[in-house]
């Protein structure tokens, strides 16, 4: 008897317990609440007469179709001027068939200038992002240095520039064979070939012998070229321009708040240039680099 | 300092040999032998055997699992033996020792009709929930069968999931965490043979029932020499033989799995043979049973042939192969394991395994010496066309050894191991090679045991494990102490711990559990140490209590690195970690009641140290909770017979896992000076911030059973009525971020099972 009133006893309080808790489902809400509505991403151009901007609403869908409207106004303030631009939203479609709204408006950036990209929702909700434009760089080429005809370089000087150049490339032209087209060679180079420059700006060291290496190795006929004329490109960029490890690593980069300057929302929205600048090296340097001066080319 | 390690231990080894030799010529005797189950051949353990010499001097051992036991030092000469355990008929004897003799008296002993209830009472209280010394508990197949399940046969990993400190994925995926540990940190051996992936895709079931298993060690840390080669845990499992008197069997139908078991001699006295088989009927039961597609598929077939081989030595072969497939993280009528074209997680273990045990005639020693070969085939994808492969090998072959001196036992063995390791990743890990590796490993340990008579039981050692194709090698101190005195025993255990080969999974998917094996990548070799202390208290009045707190510090973790991107191929990157904790378990035991109430407190905490960790979080380091934490557990097992019936009770409380939150998602557009954002669509975005900052609600459930068993002549039927998850709590499993779909585990599910044993 008392192992029967054990055993009824226990179930009791099984089923009891059971009756408290029955059928309750806890739900979970797998989104953090933040003050983050949308995500910005562009850079502007100092040499482009028009600007533009990728907007994407932060959403909580996977599947959202971003080629539907939009609730956002995007309008740019010239904090340096007081001038205020809105922007005028375009659905673009891309290659892969996906759509997205980029903003644009017809804006030549000007150096030094803070500009306030503010997007807007129809509710006063505001994201927004910074950016200084850099200011106008002033290329300085200095003399050829021949060491002696082993290691040719010339330093060029970008007067003006705040922060490491980005995408620094020196460009060369030749001709490989009478009346043949012109090879353009682009030699890009590593941060290891700049520096910053005492008198405000970076001085990139051109290795014109290093370079003839790389050059021979993908112009397809390497052994009579005429120097046609050589070149400089770099990217100037803003303050922020700067990604974490000093690579555009998408792996790293796609890891949200990382390379973003948007406030209330994701992404980056900085200001760039690009730049060129182009010179003449003396024949008697051409020929101790191995190349055969224009004039002398029938 | 390589050379001196081994040149270490040899020594060691070498002196241990020569006092083997000294030993011998002694002027003592020595009495030993195995001590079996009159009814069915099978060893007992907890047998008392005891020699009394002419003045009433009582010398006595109780026998271990394999039914052994040796009483040594005994000056030549007569004795009155006797072996005893309650509710058998004792056998007594009168012996005569002479100088250096070594007899072997095996003894059988037959079950005292008048006394069987005591009987009963008696062989379950060597067990129990609450009893654990120094992270080792060892489960007998009646504690398994106090936890409710849908099915009539009970399961190891049902009441491993009881236990305080061992987290669950829950009913869907097989994974067990031990004390902080990863599954693949776990070391899982049946009879000697690994166990890649021992627990089947249902939570309720595993590569060990119930009615297969003699005795499980469960190490939730601080193992001893004995064990290596893995970071966490060790469950050692152990089989029992077949009865070698009379043939026998068992059939069970219910709505999970079907088994049959059958069992007899093939030699009368002399061998056995038993084989189980079990296969899940998921799709023919349950499913029905709540119109719910239940995309699993398991089973497994064990068999093992048992030979006495002379008094002095016996051998074993046993075979084990499990299947599993199904779909963890989904739900819904659309998922349908047999479609062609649906992605599954399937997974086979194959093992093979030769026990050998050996009582030198002319040395006080114990000799075990294994051989094995076991296998693991898993695949992730479409069957036949899968997109991530692995297959594993491994060849073991040990000899461990226990010679005893006086007060003293040590144990020393040796072991030669090839793997074979090849993954086919799909990409999933990226910066992991995936090619075929042969692995060598070899080593030895030495393992004394102390025994004073003020109750102290100290069991220092060292293990060299040494990986000679790869050039590494680590001598690994462990201890494990204990102190008792009546009812009470403190101990504490501690070590070094390496795992050269490792399990790589993406825990960030919780509905995936695919697993790549792999020799430690990054040039990493993971490594831990464990502390552990605790307080037992072992009661007659059938109350046990016990209490222990644990620490392990980890290093060198391989753990997948995050990503926005939404996919699951990322790099690994290195991770360091903790895991702190006490349990504190009480059972009571008495006439018809059995209950254990358990409490659970954790916390593990890891360190991701890889190179992006700087660029994305502005620090060296990136603290998380894994996904594994879980901080709170209450477990409740209650088991009473009454009017015939026996009702099985158990109710779990587990406090959120820890889960990636996120802020939405957007779209990625590469902005690098050169990219044009009229061009480029972009890239769909995760937005994570910090790993794991999200918690899942609670997880609790009660099952319930209740059995009626009938005789009937020559056979007996069991009738089990149950239900799990009785007031069918939704506990979540797996949200999809991306569908927003949740997968529960599994819902009420009422079961009738029968069994016919004959």
């Amino acid at each position: 008897m008392r192992r029967f009133s054990t055993g009824i006893s226990i179930l009791l309080v099984w089923v009891l317990l059971g009756i408290t808790f029955s059928a309750c489902e806890e739900n979970v809400n797998p989104f953090r609440e933040e003050a983050r509505y949308f995500t910005l991403f562009g850079a502007l151009d100092m040499n482009a007469d028009s600007q533009f901007v990728r907007v994407s609403p932060i959403r909580q869908e996977v599947d959202f179709d971003e080629g539907g409207p939009i609730d956002a106004v995007l309008t740019t303030f010239d904090l340096t001027d007081g001038s205020i631009l809105p922007w005028t939203d375009s659905l673009f479609t891309f290659d892969d068939g996906s759509q997205g709204h980029v903003f644009f408006a017809p804006l030549r950036i000007q150096p030094g200038h803070t500009y306030r990209i503010e997007v807007e929702r129809s509710d006063g909700i505001i994201a927004s992002a910074e950016t200084t434009v850099p200011a106008l760089p002033v290329p300085v080429v200095d003399p050829v240095s021949d060491a002696g005809s082993l290691f040719i370089t010339q330093s060029v000087r970008w007067l003006g520039v705040e922060y490491d150049p980005f995408n620094v490339e020196t460009y060369y032209r030749f001709l490989t064979a009478p009346g043949a087209p012109f090879t353009d060679v682009a030699v890009e180079y590593d941060p290891a070939n700049r520096s910053p420059d005492t008198a405000n700006g970076w001085r990139i060291q051109v290795d014109l012998s290093s370079d003839k290496d790389k050059i021979i190795e993908v112009v397809p006929q390497p052994g009579n070229l005429t120097f046609m004329g050589i070149g400089m490109g770099i990217t100037v960029l803003d303050d922020q321009f700067d990604p974490p490890g000093g690579r555009f690593d998408p792996e790293v980069l796609v890891q949200p708040g990382v390379f973003s300057n948007v406030e209330n929302g994701f992404g980056f929205v900085g200001a760039m240039g690009r730049f060129t600048v182009e010179w003449i090296i003396p024949d008697d340097i051409v020929r101790n680099l191995g190349y055969v001066p224009p004039q002398q080319n029938p | 300092m390589r050379l001196s390690h081994f040149s270490t231990l040899s020594v060691l080894l070498l002196s241990l040999s020569l006092l083997c030799i000294e030993t011998a010529t002694g002027q003592t005797a020595t009495i030993r032998g195995f001590v079996t189950d009159g009814g069915d051949g099978r060893p007992m353990e907890g047998v008392n055997v005891v020699v009394t010499d002419g003045s009433g001097d009582l010398v006595g051992s109780a026998t271990d699992a394999d039914g052994f036991y040796i009483i040594r030092r005994l000056t030549p000469g007569t004795y009155s033996f006797r072996a005893s355990f309650i509710g058998y008929i004792s056998v007594e004897e009168t012996l005569t020792l002479g100088a250096d003799q070594i007899i072997t008296k095996n003894v059988t002993l037959n079950f005292d009709e008048a006394n069987m209830d005591e009987v009963v009472v008696e062989g379950e209280r060597q067990g129990g929930g609450a009893r654990v010394t120094a992270g080792l508990q060892t489960i007998r197949p009646q504690d398994m069968e106090l936890v409710p399940a849908p099915d009539v046969s009970a399961d190891l990993v049902n009441y491993l999931t009881t236990l305080p400190g061992v987290v669950s994925s829950g009913d869907r995926g097989g994974q067990l965490f031990i004390r902080g540990g990863e599954p693949t940190q776990n070391l899982v051996e049946l009879d000697g043979m690994l166990i890649y992936q021992p627990f089947h895709i249902i939570g309720f079931y595993s590569a060990f029932p119930a009615d297969i298993v003699r005795t499980s060690d469960v190490y939730a840390g601080g193992f001893g020499a004995k064990y290596g080669g893995r970071l966490s845990s060790v469950i050692d499992v152990a089989s029992r033989n077949g009865n070698n008197r009379r043939f026998g069997g068992a059939f069970t139908v219910a709505p999970f799995v079907s088994t049959g078991l059958l069992e007899g001699p093939l030699i009368r006295n002399k061998a056995s043979f038993i084989v189980s088989v079990r296969e899940s009927v998921i799709k023919q039961g349950a499913a029905k049973l709540i119109d719910e597609e239940l995309p699993f598929e398991f089973g497994d077939a064990f068999g093992k042939l048992h030979f006495v081989l002379g008094a002095n030595s016996q051998a074993s072969f046993s075979a084990i192969r499990t299947h599993d497939r199904g779909v963890i993280g989904g739900t819904g009528t659309e998922i349908d394991i047999d479609d062609p074209e649906q992605q599954q997680i399937d997974w086979t273990n194959t093992a093979l395994g030769a026990r050998f045990i050996v009582l030198p005639s002319a040395l006080p020693i114990f000799a075990e010496i294994k051989l094995s070969y076991s296998i693991l085939d898993q695949e992730f994808g479409i069957i036949g066309d899968p997109n991530r492969t692995t297959d594993v090998g491994r060849f073991n072959g040990s000899a461990d050894l226990t010679y005893f001196a006086g007060a003293a036992e040590v144990g020393w063995g040796l072991f030669l191991r090839t793997s074979t390791l090849e993954n086919n990743l799909g990409g999933q890990f990226q910066n992991v090679t995936s090619q075929k590796e042969f692995i060598t490993e070899a080593g030895a340990y030495i393992e004394p045991t102390f025994k004073t008579n003020s109750g102290f039981k100290i069991n220092p050692g060292v293990r060299l494990h040494a990986f000679p194709s790869k050039g590494k090698q680590f001598l690994e101190p462990r201890l494990r102490v204990f102190y008792e005195t009546g009812p009470h025993t403190i101990s504490a255990a501690s070590g070094i711990y390496h795992q050269e080969i490792v399990g790589l999974n993406d825990r960030r998917d919780a509905g995936n559990v695919y697993t790549a094996w792999t020799s430690s990548p990054l040039g990493l070799v993971p490594r831990a140490i464990h502390v552990i202390g605790g307080y037992q208290y072992s009661g007659a009045s059938g109350i046990d209590f016990s209490a222990e707190g644990f620490y392990k510090d980890l290093k060198e973790l391989v753990i997948p690195e995050w990503s926005a991107f939404p996919r699951f191929s990322v790099n690994v990157q290195p991770a360091d970690g903790q895991a702190i904790g006490f349990d504190v378990r009480a059972g009571y035991e008495k006439d018809f009641f059995k209950g254990f109430l358990s409490y659970g407190w954790s916390k593990v905490d890891y360190e991701a140290t890889g190179d992006v960790i700087p660029l994305w979080f502005e620090s060296v380091t990136q603290e998380f909770s894994p996904a594994h934490d879980r901080r709170h557990q209450v477990s409740a097992l209650g088991a009473v017979e009454f009017a015939g019936f026996e009702l099985s009770t158990r109710w779990q409380y587990g406090s959120g896992l820890p889960f990636n939150e996120s802020v939405g998602f957007d779209t990625f557009v590469l902005i690098n000076g050169e990219n044009d954002v009229r061009t480029d669509p972009g890239t769909l975005r995760v937005l994570y911030g910090a790993p794991y900052t999200g918690r899942l609600p609670t997880y609790h459930r009660l099952d319930v059973s209740l059995n009626k068993t009938f005789k009937l002549s020559g056979a007996s039927a069991t009738i089990q009525a149950g239900a799990i998850n009785i007031y069918d709590r939704s506990n979540l499993f797996f949200l999809d971020l991306f569908t927003l779909q949740r997968t529960d585990q599994l819902p009420l599910i009422p079961s009738l099972g029968l069994k016919l044993e004959f």
